[in-house]
């Protein structure tokens, strides 16, 4: 499966992504600058992204979690997520992003 | 300002709060700040955004609370061995390149390094291991357990 990932220059890549890996150890095994502070385990958001509208209706929904952790990110929009808790399936092959301003 | 109406603070500060707002004590807004300038007059001028409502306030004082990044700041310019962001440490005494200065959590690195709470603790151990020497090179380091050690104990339970 493949996604989209547009940089923060406006630079869009195609990349391979996988089921057992999350949206970011995606982007950021790809080398892209992605901060991802801490981890992976939802603590900070600085692994924030756009998720193209045409997208957002086949993500699990956001948990409080994620949203309370979007407190913390600047330019939050409606399809803002956090890439650390976005996991992969086949319906998402195609997917469509953008990385959020740092 | 807050970007939506719900808070994750503890629900004791979060009624506070709103008792305050209640009795107009807080002007609580929601949205996000934008931009902000330096006013020369001594006031800032912060531009917020709610849904696509951009408005413009001069304040006096701005406490931003955003992110959560590591950043070394003047760290960065110490000597010490760095990767990248990170420092380098060893794994016997989790101490930099530069002696006496030592380096534990999410901000070392060394090969194998895992960012859990478990192993911050086991690098802090080991780190105190250390730090004794440099503190006390006289007295000797005896190692006790909080299972057995009255002394121990009993400084635990006077906290």
């Amino acid at each position: 499966m493949k996604i989209s990932v547009t940089d923060r220059d406006g630079n869009k890549q195609i990349i391979e992504a996988d089921t057992n890996s999350t949206l970011m150890e995606i982007i950021r095994d790809e080398g892209i600058d992605i901060e991802a502070a801490c981890g992976g385990c939802c603590a900070c958001a600085t692994c924030h992204v756009y998720i193209d509208d045409k997208w957002m209706h086949k993500l699990d929904a956001i948990d409080d979690d994620e949203e309370s952790m979007l407190d913390q990110a600047f330019d939050v929009k409606k399809n803002s997520r956090l890439s650390c808790q976005i996991h992969l399936n086949d319906e998402l092959d195609g997917l469509e992003l953008e990385l959020a301003t740092e | 300002m807050h970007r939506r109406k719900e808070f994750k603070a503890s629900p004791d500060s979060v009624s506070k709060m709103l008792e305050l707002e209640k009795n107009k004590k807080v002007n609580f807004l929601l949205g996000q700040i934008k931009g902000i300038e330096d006013l020369k007059n001594d006031k800032i001028k912060v531009i917020t955004k709610n849904n696509e409502e951009t408005e413009n306030f001069e304040v006096d004082y701005l406490l931003p609370f955003f992110g959560l990044k590591m950043e070394l700041g003047p760290i960065a310019n110490w000597g010490l061995n760095l990767d990248e962001n990170l420092i380098k440490v060893d794994t016997e005494k989790f101490e930099t390149s530069v002696p006496s200065i030592f380096a534990i959590g999410d901000i070392n690195t060394y090969p194998g390094k895992l960012k859990l709470i478990l192993s911050g603790f086991h690098e802090a151990a080991l780190m105190a291991q250390e730090c004794f020497k440099y503190c006390y090179p006289d007295k000797k380091n005896i190692f006790r357990y909080t299972t057995s050690s009255k002394e121990l104990q009993k400084k635990l339970t006077s906290i």
